[in-house]
């Protein structure tokens, strides 16, 4: 498969197999991807799929057996252990189905935990968390535990402590998984507007159509290959999918404007 | 100090548990303080049944006297190194009932075989030196009878009657008796020999028991059967014993007893260890999760083995303080009275270093496990 130039991640050749007693299982089968930087892609596919592997090597979390992974300008197969720790501290978010929130922290110092191993001094952390609790909604509930708020309050929560460094990319695994269609459609639309409005690179994975139908582009994988897509969500109408959708060529809406740095977005 | 928030977040999400096991560890480290200061004890008792302090008293009983005289014919034989003698009084201050040990000593002799004691300023040692009615009284003892220096005290004795019939005997307190040793036995009483053997209806020129200081352990099995034999053909034998011929069974059996003991106390002390070393552990197995989440938002492996360390070790070393506060008030508080038992019986420094190394110890142990499962990023998110 050819390169593409302007891919903000890139997968190539990404082998991954995982040991279960004596069988070795391939969960990603010589896997090649490129997304674009700003692009919102949902990631479906049958439950042992190897859609969460993809996600877990794209977020330096496990490491390819085989293959390269890029992921601007950073290699990641060839990073240590501590450089992946201080690359996903500078460049990744991560939003879980579970939510993830520490249960003895209130919801402004759980979304403070990422930049507790930076420099940044209390009062700089402070604004932040502000800042961060503002953009989703809940500067109200600074103060609240986790069992305080409900579970679109916790996901929201969740999404302002991904954000709070500021990352290039979110990674989002089932974020509205133990959330009803109600509360899920209000972080979609978070998660959307965060692409939209601040050209995050989103790359969720779900199972469910309705929550697919937010991203720009669909991808389907499954037996560790990628699939083609077999529609394009609705907020992307106008593309069509490729044969087979490793590749996605479309570009954040130019009439959309490039986001400034995060202290100053939010 | 900007991890402070996130710890005790999470001590304070389980603080029950959490309350369990630093009481637990509390209580095990208050054992732990008390096994050691019985350990001593009970060797120091050990070596005490080694001594070369050797107690001579009359062969038919020791409460028959000795001639005062053989104070001095035992002080000239070889191998003595400083001899005294004392007698009970018998003494009661006010009610019967409040008696206490009250000895009548040779002020000089007494002073110098027992160096550990201290009477007071050198002008209420020379007071109580001088004799007549001036007694010292030991720190314990004074506190008991709520007597101070200068006081002068009606004593009773059950024993002596003065020679007009009496058995009210007027003393004054010199001096207060205190001692560098912690062990030191300091409920007792000190009446000179002098103005008491003049005033006694009977019983003059005697002595209860002479104390003989032996050149060293290994002379003192020799210098016993040497006393004995100079006084055997005398009108009144002697019988020596003490801490050598009586004692060295004695000795045997409290060494056998304090290790037994001993050995109880430690497989409690370890088995109560171990059980709070995985209680600890599991706490932190809980916790998996919440290390996984750490590490996908960017803590390494090192940052995140120092939150479970620190944690671990920090916990243990508080119950390790709180239990060397109480433990230490306890021993040293209740010390006074059981060393009329077991001498040697208080908390010491190195004592305080064990406890602390051993907090260390258990906190490491508890987070090795963690500390190596936190490795693992995916499992822990599983």
């Amino acid at each position: 498969m050819s390169h593409d130039p302007a891919a903000f991640i890139s997968l190539r050749r990404v082998c991954k197999s995982y040991q279960r007693g004596s069988e070795k299982i391939r969960v990603l089968n010589e896997l090649d991807l490129d997304i674009r930087q700003g692009e919102f892609v949902a990631i479906m596919g049958p439950s042992g799929s190897g859609k969460t592997t993809l996600l877990n090597l794209l977020g330096g979390l496990d490491r390819p057996d085989t293959g390269t992974i890029r992921t601007g300008g950073h290699e990641l197969n060839r990073m240590g252990v501590s450089a992946l720790a201080k690359w996903r501290a500078e460049h990744v978010g991560f939003v879980f189905q579970s939510y993830n929130l520490l249960e003895g922290l209130s919801a402004a110092r759980n979304v403070e935990l990422p930049l507790l191993v930076t420099r940044m001094s209390g009062t700089e952390r402070a604004q932040r968390v502000k800042a961060a609790l503002e953009v989703v909604g809940l500067s109200e509930r600074h103060k609240h535990k986790p069992n305080q708020l409900s579970g679109g309050q916790q996901q929201r929560v969740a999404i302002a402590r991904a954000l709070i460094s500021d990352p290039d990319v979110l990674l989002c695994d089932e974020p509205t998984g133990d959330l009803d269609r109600e509360t899920a459609n209000q972080v979609l639309k978070l998660l959307h507007q965060l692409n939209e409005a601040r050209g995050k690179t989103i790359l969720m994975v779900t199972h469910d159509p309705l929550a697919a139908a937010f991203a720009n582009h669909i991808i389907h994988v499954d037996k560790g290959a990628i699939l083609s897509a077999p529609h394009t969500s609705a907020h992307s109408a106008a593309e069509e999918s490729q044969p087979l959708a490793a590749s996605f060529r479309s570009p954040p809406d130019p009439a959309t404007p490039h986001p400034p740095a995060f202290p100053a977005l939010i | 100090m900007r991890y402070w928030s996130l710890v005790w977040g999470s001590v304070m999400s389980r603080k029950w548990a959490y309350l369990a096991t630093f009481a637990a560890l509390v209580l095990c480290f208050i054992l732990s303080s008390y096994m050691l200061a019985f350990s001593r004890a009970m060797s120091r008792g050990v070596q005490l049944s080694g001594t070369q302090r050797l107690v001579v008293w009359h062969k038919t009983s020791i409460i028959e006297l000795l001639p005062l005289s053989y104070v001095d014919e035992v002080a000239k034989l070889d191998d003595v190194v400083a001899v005294t003698h004392r007698s009970f009084f018998g003494g009661y201050y006010r009610d019967p009932g409040n008696q206490l040990p009250m000895w009548v000593v040779d002020p000089g002799s007494f002073m110098r075989y027992y160096p550990e004691y201290s009477f007071g300023t050198p002008a209420q040692a020379a007071d109580f030196l001088a004799g007549g009615e001036a007694i010292a009284v030991g720190r314990a003892a004074a506190d008991a009878l709520g007597w101070k220096q200068g006081d002068r005290v009606p004593v009773h004795s059950v024993i002596w009657t003065k020679k007009d019939d009496s058995d009210v005997w007027m003393f004054r307190v010199a001096a207060i008796v205190d001692s560098k040793d912690p062990s030191a036995n300091t409920r007792q009483v000190f009446i000179p020999y002098g103005a008491f053997n003049e005033a006694r209806a009977f019983g003059k020129n005697g002595v209860g028991y002479i104390e003989v200081m032996a050149r060293s352990d290994a002379a003192s099995p020799a210098l016993a059967k040497r006393i004995d034999a100079h006084f055997e053909s005398s009108a009144k034998p002697t019988h020596t014993s003490t801490l050598s011929g009586f004692l060295q069974s004695f000795a045997s059996q409290i060494g056998e007893i304090s290790s037994l003991v001993y050995s109880a106390m430690a497989i409690v002390v370890v088995t109560v260890l171990m059980m709070l070393v995985g209680q600890l552990a599991h706490g932190f197995s809980l916790r998996r999760k919440e290390f996984g989440v750490l590490k996908t938002i960017g803590y390494d492996n090192l940052t995140i083995s120092g939150l479970i360390v620190g944690e671990s070790v920090a916990l243990s070393f508080f119950a390790a303080l709180i239990g060397l506060i109480v433990a230490g008030f306890s021993i040293n508080a209740s010390g006074p009275m059981v060393a009329k038992y077991l001498s040697g019986f208080y908390q010491t420094p190195s004592d305080m270093a064990v406890v602390a190394l051993l907090a260390l110890a258990m906190g490491l142990l508890a987070s090795a496990l963690p500390v190596l499962q936190a490795r693992s990023i995916l499992s822990a998110l599983r």
